[in-house]
């Protein structure tokens, strides 16, 4: 099947006020299929909910191109634009900020179907409706956003994207406020959402738990790059970049000790305002060697066939599919 | 499919019966329903003045002076005693509620409404409008305020309708300072965003998702501008540019009380009290409002 989403060398600047151009995403490349979920995994600062927003234009892209449903929408305008953010929607982390304080759930619900142009005779049913998928009872409708509990108020913003008929939602940190029980809760309700109706998301999240369960391919950024992207199974079991390897060391394994020493990531992420020349992860890599300060390693198709950006994974031998987009 | 979620205590959430529960919140703020009440019956007070009026309040009447030219006291033939003229001061006080009430309201309800469309404005769309409209509200709040409506009310010429004008032109910048600011940020919040970026229009959206938001800030500016559109109006009675004398406004009646209130202190008590229970009565009746309109307010029962 033909992707719904496909991202192709997305850069995204933004100047300070000071001078210079902060790299916020800076070429990134990925596609998503119908029902797929990619996972975006990295740091706080390495881009992940830039490359969110950009693909809902709340940002605007400073290069690249965004095709979503087979088309450009990078410089949509006017009606157009309006018309394409209903294919796109999204959750956002923050369950208490995300809807309108000040609206009854149902008004917030209703406005979906008022963007989509239900006639107001059938927007009650289609808020009952709405609710009902995300499985709330009908009443709620005329509560107000304080009345609910964190994971009721995410229900809410999904019935909210559902409500405009989306073909893709991202969903930026959409359970990492949650807490555990809650969270899987949501996370089975996205999943039963994304089968009933062929939804693809971009799943945002730092925790890599989460993104074992939700993701059926996981992308993971540095510094507004992609260091790795491969199916959750090579990438959670046999990470090739030493990034993607320190993080997943940096997850908890429930009964602890006992694996051995740990692949600890010394110091901060750096500056995207100055990233470090070469490959952006050399100052914390262990493997860290000349060639990796001066020369920064493009996202290649690797031997075994993973896609990754490090110098000391051995390229696939050339030939045709050498360079990827992934 | 998930079950829904039953909580259960939840369910007898509060009927939409607006009226009734405006009503009902209102019976439980007594402050409230007093001021209420109060700023009814100084509506009908200004209202039915030439009714209620014992006396002309433009006329000088001899027994409204003492034999040796003083006002006369409260009590008699003049319920709240003369002023310095030999003038009713109860009539006077009608038909003054008249002038003061129409420019309290009218001069701040104008500048009101411009200050929140103009700060709105500026706010949600920054940019080039927001700094044509900052420069203007710095140009004029930097002006001292008296000097300016004296000015402008000279050009013109002083009447009602100018009064209320000059006012309503200078304090609409107040406002608009405020809501462009609250504007700024609440555009950043994520319900706006998460609204438009399903698509809703903007008007829609500064309508429904920005303007209630300002509603407590606007009422609290509202009612407090109605004091201070009165005041204003008073000190350009004192400067001989508000409403054109012989004809009364509280304000006016409190500038000629001040001189003689040792002698007859009847002339600052009866428009103070009238000037305090108003600006009273809009503060507390302002705040009720607030809260009735705050939906995350806690029920008070």
């Amino acid at each position: 099947m033909s992707p719904v989403v496909e991202v192709e060398d997305l850069k995204v600047y933004f100047g300070r006020r000071r001078g210079g151009t902060v790299k916020s995403v800076d070429g990134v490349s990925f596609d998503i299929a119908p029902g797929e979920t990619l996972g975006l995994a990295g740091e706080s600062g390495s881009g992940k909910s830039t490359i969110a927003r950009a693909l809902l234009r709340i940002n605007e892209p400073t290069s690249g191109r965004v095709v979503i449903g087979g088309r450009d929408v990078t410089k949509l305008r006017g009606a157009a634009l309006k018309a394409f953010r209903r294919q796109t929607q999204m959750v956002y982390q923050d369950p208490y900020d995300s809807l309108d304080p000040r609206m009854r759930i149902g008004a917030t619900v209703e406005e979906a179907l008022l963007v989509r142009g239900v006639p107001a005779s059938r927007r009650a049913a289609g808020v009952r409706e709405l609710l009902d998928r995300v499985g709330l009872p009908a009443s709620y409708a005329r509560r107000y956003p304080h009345e609910l509990s964190g994971g009721q108020r995410q229900r809410i913003s999904i019935a909210r994207a559902l409500g405009v008929d989306p073909a893709v939602i991202v969903c930026d940190e959409a359970v990492s406020a949650l807490d555990v029980s809650v969270r899987a809760q949501i996370l089975n309700l996205l999943k039963d959402l994304q089968e009933e109706a062929g939804l693809a998301y971009l799943f945002i999240s730092h925790d890599l738990s989460t993104m074992r369960f939700a993701a059926d391919r996981v992308a993971v950024m540095y510094l507004g790059r992609l260091v790795e992207i491969g199916t959750r199974d090579q990438v959670f079991t046999a990470p090739r970049h030493p990034y993607t390897r320190a993080l997943l060391a940096a997850v908890p394994v429930p009964g602890g000790r006992g694996r051995g020493p740990r692949a600890r990531l010394a110091g901060e992420p750096p500056s995207p305002a100055d990233p470090p020349a070469g490959c952006a992860f050399h100052p914390r890599c262990p493997l860290a060697a000349a060639e990796c300060v001066t020369t920064r390693p493009e996202l290649r198709r690797k031997d075994d066939g993973r896609i990754t950006a490090c110098h000391f994974v051995p390229d696939a031998p050339t030939g045709p599919g050498s360079e990827v987009t992934a | 499919m998930t079950a829904p979620i039953e909580v259960p205590g939840l369910e007898t959430a509060p009927p939409r019966r607006p009226l009734r529960q405006a009503w009902r919140s209102l019976l439980r703020d007594i402050p409230a329903l007093i001021s209420i009440v109060a700023l009814i019956l100084l509506a009908l007070a200004a209202l039915l003045a030439p009714v209620l009026a014992p006396h002309d309040p433009l006329r000088t009447y001899a027994e409204g002076l003492t034999d040796q030219g003083a006002p006369v006291a409260p009590g008699g033939g003049f319920p709240l005693g003369t002023d310095p003229n030999g003038r009713d001061v109860l009539s006077r006080l009608l038909y003054g509620a008249r002038v003061s009430l129409t420019i309290g309201v009218f001069a701040n309800g104008l500048a009101t409404l411009v200050g929140v469309a103009v700060g709105i404005t500026a706010g949600y769309f920054g940019g080039r409008v927001d700094t044509v409209v900052s420069r203007i509200t710095d140009v004029v709040m930097s002006f001292p305020i008296l000097l300016f409506c004296v000015a402008l009310i000279t050009v013109t010429g002083p009447s009602q309708r100018n009064v209320v004008l000059v006012i309503a032109l200078i304090y609409w910048t107040y406002l608009a300072r405020i809501i462009r600011g609250m504007v700024l940020s609440l555009r950043e919040r994520e319900f706006v965003t998460a609204t438009r970026t399903l698509g809703v229009s903007t008007v829609r959206i500064l309508f429904r998702h920005i303007l209630p938001h300002l509603v407590p800030a606007i009422i609290v500016y509202a009612t407090l501008g109605v004091a201070s559109s009165i005041l204003i109006e008073s000190s350009l009675s004192f400067l001989g540019v508000g409403v054109p004398v012989p004809e009364a406004s509280w304000g006016q009646m409190i500038d000629d009380g001040r001189k003689y209130y040792e002698a007859a202190p009847w002339l600052l008590f009866a428009p103070g009290v009238c000037l305090i229970v108003t600006v009273l009565a809009f503060n507390l009746a302002g705040d009720w409002l607030r809260d009735l309109l705050d939906p995350t307010a806690p029920e008070r029962r």
